[in-house]
């Protein structure tokens, strides 16, 4: 879910990418693959599957990133696609060997991602090309989404490790064994790297030596979700449903864990001071990031495993049943503006 | 006394057994209605299975293929008594079936009076026609959690791994070394279907029709005969479909469950028929040449 200048960029279930009006109450600007252009059942079928520009993407788990005129949604499909934000038609796509699950990091034109295919990626969005000289080949899946600074980039690996790699060259700088499997994405903030593992731990690395600067004790469940840092704290959830805040320097809890009901694989969005989190029961919470006093907000209806985007004071987030949500999440009672596709 | 010697007998042991199996039934309703079925299904199969299965591949050669072969020998001898009951059924039910045909001649103009006919021949026997479906329904909910436990393993998508974390048991720390599971085997990744696509179908397909037919006794009824004919095929079509479309890690389960079940299913037909040849000698030989009995016709029938 990515929402700018009053568009919602969402992919939904079947893989279809929507740009929606946010001030029409949802109302559809585009969709792809666009109706109109089904040129029916046999003439899709008579075709190879990259002739098919009006074919629907396979599973999108990542959220879709803007770019200038482009919006970035990477596929399960193995590929990464690049849509024209005003219209929705196809630009370009780029293959990687297998699955692309994480969304893309954008830094100064370039587009880093993993891939189930063990390698890293950097793609020159103007040529569309590799900037490097070969992806860097990790030894297992990259699910998460790297984390891009002027002269380096962080990912996350299921080999247990988080590599730093060079920028301009994707040549390996350091690298760090945190003991388990990283599913989800690296959070950098305040010269520290946040990431979490299926050994229920987050752990602080340092961004310029990968030295480990604290874990957590062992959590509940494990730690997907992207942290979130301001103020000299992070905020993360995990899979058990429980929701933390520590201290970015040591690791020293800001109150106690809060439990919401249902797992928490996404990271949260700031909602003023409140920290806003979705769980697979679809429960939307706010949770005051000062004192973690916790407040249900909005029962959706289906799982909400990706990041809210938050516009002002309204919160978009998507569920897995198909369904893009508007909120306004500082009104009393019901905090719907409206739901996409609307409910019947 | 005449109306006491009308009145139906009842049998006090089928009573008992008619009575705890409608009270296991109505406690489990009462169980699931108070504590929720989905809870009861998450923590009664598809936990356990799964950690289980987890268990095995951590411990033993880090090899699903090992794992999973453990757990089908493992679960298929606990379910083994099921197995015997189910093919000591079906063969007196096809041992019944030339006197069933018998019957069927004599009261064929007289519906109600079969039916009453046919059940006192099944009561005198001591057989239960459905009592073969019901092991088989027993089994139905566990290759269910199998197939939701597999898919959770060889995740290869964040939606079955979230599956995978949620159910796995905070105790059990090897899951930090294991995930993602290797799901590489031979020629195939384990998350996805046989690419080939007809090596793993035809393989499934044929060994559960070879299942199907040790399992399937003969029968003198045209019509049941004709019906276990269709089932013998198409249940082996089915899977062999299911096969194209499921992971292939589910596929080598079948394979697999199919081949344990063909060994298992030789073992009790050697087991039964040594049995059966040992109270064959006990009868006196008048009895065992009685017409009615058509127990040794059946057995050389179904040897051929």
């Amino acid at each position: 879910m990515t929402a700018q200048e009053g568009v919602v960029y969402a992919a939904m279930a079947m893989g279809q990418i929507v740009a929606l009006d946010d001030s029409q109450g949802g109302a559809e600007l585009w969709v792809y693959p666009q109706q109109s252009a089904a040129p029916g059942f046999g003439c899709a079928i008579l075709r190879a599957p990259e002739e098919n520009s009006d074919r629907a993407l396979d599973a999108v788990y990542g959220i879709p990133v803007l770019s200038d005129g482009l919006l970035l949604v990477t596929s399960y499909d193995s590929r990464l696609y690049a849509f024209d934000r005003e219209t929705g038609e196809r630009v370009w796509d780029f293959s990687a060997q297998e699955a692309i699950i994480g969304s893309v990091t954008l830094h100064q034109g370039i587009a880093y991602f993993g891939s189930s295919d063990h390698s890293v990626y950097a793609i020159d969005l103007q040529s569309q090309r590799l900037v490097w000289a070969e992806p860097f080949a990790t030894e297992n899946w990259v699910w998460g989404s790297p984390a891009v600074d002027d002269a380096k980039v962080y990912v996350g690996s299921m080999d247990h490790n988080v590599y730093a790699l060079d920028r301009a060259t994707g040549e390996l700088i350091w690298k760090t064994d945190i003991g388990a499997s990283i599913v989800g994405s690296v959070t950098l903030a305040d010269g520290v790297l946040f990431v979490g593992g299926v050994d229920r731990r987050l752990h602080a690395l340092s961004k310029d030596t990968g030295e480990e600067l604290w874990m957590t004790e062992q959590l509940g469940g494990w730690v997907w979700g992207e942290a979130l840092v301001r103020d000299g704290h992070v905020y993360f959830g995990s899979l058990d449903g429980r929701v933390h805040a520590l201290s970015v320097s040591d690791g020293t809890a800001r109150w106690d864990s809060v439990a919401l009901d249902g797992a928490v694989r996404a990271g949260p969005a700031l909602f003023g001071t409140d920290l806003v989190f979705g769980t697979d029961a679809g429960k939307v919470y706010l949770v005051h990031s000062e004192t973690g006093d916790t407040v249900l907000r909005f029962e959706a209806d289906g799982a909400v495993l990706s990041t809210p985007a938050v516009v002002g004071n309204t919160v978009y987030l998507g569920t897995t049943n198909g369904r893009v949500y508007a909120l306004d999440l500082s009104r009393r009672g019901d905090p719907q503006l409206w739901v996409y596709p609307p409910k019947k | 006394m005449q109306a006491t010697a009308n009145r139906p007998r009842v049998d006090p042991k089928a009573l008992r057994k008619s009575l705890i199996t409608w009270g296991a039934v109505a406690a489990l309703v009462i169980i699931g209605s108070q504590i929720g079925w989905d809870t009861i299904w998450r923590e009664g199969f598809i936990r356990p299975m799964l950690n289980a299965l987890l268990f095995l591949y951590a411990n033993v050669g880090r090899s699903f293929i090992v794992a999973i072969t453990i757990f089908t020998v493992v679960l298929r001898l606990i379910t083994s008594p099921l197995q015997i009951k189910q093919t000591r059924s079906s063969k007196r039910m096809s041992e019944l079936q030339p006197r069933v045909a018998e019957l069927q001649k004599r009261y064929g103009g007289n519906k109600e009076r079969l039916v009453q006919e046919q059940q006192k021949l099944y009561r005198e026997a001591g057989v239960n026609p459905l009592g073969g479906c019901l092991p088989t329904l027993i089994q139905f909910p566990i290759w269910i959690g199998l197939y939701r436990s597999i898919n959770s393993i060889l995740a290869d998508t964040p939606l079955e791994l979230m599956d995978l974390g949620k159910d796995v048991y905070a105790g059990f720390s090897a899951i930090k070394d294991i995930v993602p599971l290797q799901s590489r085997f031979l020629w195939l990744n384990l998350a996805k279907p046989d690419p080939t696509p007809f090596v793993l179908p035809v393989l499934v397909a044929g060994s559960m029709w070879l299942q199907q037919k040790m399992m399937t006794q003969p029968s003198a009824d045209a019509q049941q005969a004709s019906m276990n004919q269709t089932m013998q095929l198409m249940m082996p079509l089915m899977f062999g479909y299911f096969t194209t479309q499921f992971s292939s890690g589910l596929a080598l389960y079948f394979l697999i469950s199919n081949i344990v079940g063909i060994v298992m299913q030789w073992g009790i037909e050697r087991l039964e028929s040594d049995t059966s040849a040992a109270a064959l000698e006990k009868v006196p030989a008048k009895s065992r040449g009685k017409p009615e009995n058509g127990s040794k016709r059946q057995r050389s029938k179904a040897k051929r």
